[in-house]
């Protein structure tokens, strides 16, 4: 699957199957401080993702 | 994971679906409204709000919503000349606006900030502060009150920035309050900075990422990754904190409100402690300069 984290503007690829807190866990993205999207639906926790999806990490703070 | 309704959730702490959540926020919104500034919820008020917009997701949010819920805004904007990061954030806010139909006035500084920074010997920060409070609180013609769009994480951090130098009672004078002529309200001040992202990805609300080159490495940042930490370990504790020191401020309100040594400035007649305040002295040090 591909993670796309925008505070770093990588772009990661590795194979990956399991909930959304895992892949953050995976990531070692601090999950409070992220929303995860795919396609433009906002994901929850506990929502699988896998090899196939692309999902956008997106970082809560920003400044203003 | 699913709303109480039986969709699922778009969004947890609250657990909610996509409709009863932005619901969520824009509930917030209105009820922030009513508790700071009533008089833009009576029916056939010429009241309207001015918003601070910084062209981030909180403000374009604040903007965003109180448009919907049919208060008359206009967007205030202020330019303090930071390159690479105002014109891009301006760029976003115009084209939001427009698309919307909603008034956007933007205020230019009198000189870009790193020469304001030079000229005044002040940091970027402080520098920035003293013109962007007083631009705001100039209003504009038929503006009422001004709003902005600090959210329940900046509140946090402001207070226990205030408790971390000392000056605790400084948290009640950061509550809705008149200032000259205006009044300043933060309707989103009980509203969590992650719903505000949540609630601008579901609207199709895109503010450019993108950060003031100025922001790091201040004390507030500190706090900030403090919190998030304390958060990981201790869910809800930043909830918890927040509720603490607001009732603390709150039941402080009244005295520390109090006019006493709260001055107003001879020229501009904003407010200020001394006799001139800090953005006249500053315009007079520009004007000598040329
Ligand atoms: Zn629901
Ligand atoms: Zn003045």
């Amino acid at each position: 699957m591909e993670a796309r984290i925008e505070q770093t503007g990588e772009r990661k690829e590795f194979s990956f199957s399991g909930s959304v807190a895992a892949m953050l866990n995976v990531l070692g993205v601090t999950a409070s401080t992220v929303l995860v999207v795919r396609n433009g639906e906002l994901l929850t926790s506990d929502d699988p993702v896998g090899d196939d999806d692309t999902v956008d990490v997106l970082s809560v703070v920003s400044g203003g | 994971m699913n709303c109480h309704c039986g969709l699922k959730a778009v969004f947890e702490h609250p657990t909610l679906c996509k409709e009863h959540f932005c619901s969520y926020v824009e509930d917030a919104v209105l009820e922030g409204v009513r508790r700071e500034f009533p008089e833009a919820l009576t029916a056939g008020s010429d009241v309207v709000v001015g918003v601070a917009c910084s062209g981030g997701k909180d403000s374009t949010v604040l903007l965003s919503v109180l448009h919907k819920l049919d208060i008359a805004v206009i967007a205030l904007a202020i330019d303090e000349g930071i390159p690479g990061y105002r014109d891009v954030t301006l760029t976003f806010l115009q084209e939001f606006c427009a698309t919307r139909g909603i008034t956007l006035q933007v205020r230019v500084a009198p000189r870009p900030l790193s020469t304001l920074t030079t000229l005044l010997g002040k940091s970027p920060c402080t520098v920035c502060g003293i013109f962007r409070r007083h631009l705001l609180n100039e209003g504009g013609p038929g503006i009422s009150c001004i709003a902005t769009g600090h959210n329940l994480d900046d509140e946090l951090q402001s207070m226990l920035l205030n408790v971390a130098l000392g000056q605790s009672e400084q948290n009640a004078r950061l509550l809705p309050r008149k200032y000259s002529a205006l009044k300043r309200i933060k309707p989103l001040r009980m509203v969590a900075e992650k719903a505000i992202l949540a609630y601008a990805v579901l609207t199709g609300i895109t503010p450019p990422y993108i950060e003031c080159p100025h922001a790091s490495g201040s004390l507030r940042w500190s706090i900030r990754d403090l919190m998030t930490a304390l958060e990981e370990q201790e869910p809800g504790a930043k909830l918890r904190l927040h509720a603490f020191l607001e009732e603390e401020r709150v039941n402080d309100g009244p005295a520390a409100l109090s006019p006493v040594g709260h001055g107003i400035c001879a020229q501009c007649g904003q407010p200020s402690s001394q006799e001139s305040c800090a953005y006249c002295e500053a315009m007079r040090e520009v004007m000598a300069h040329g």
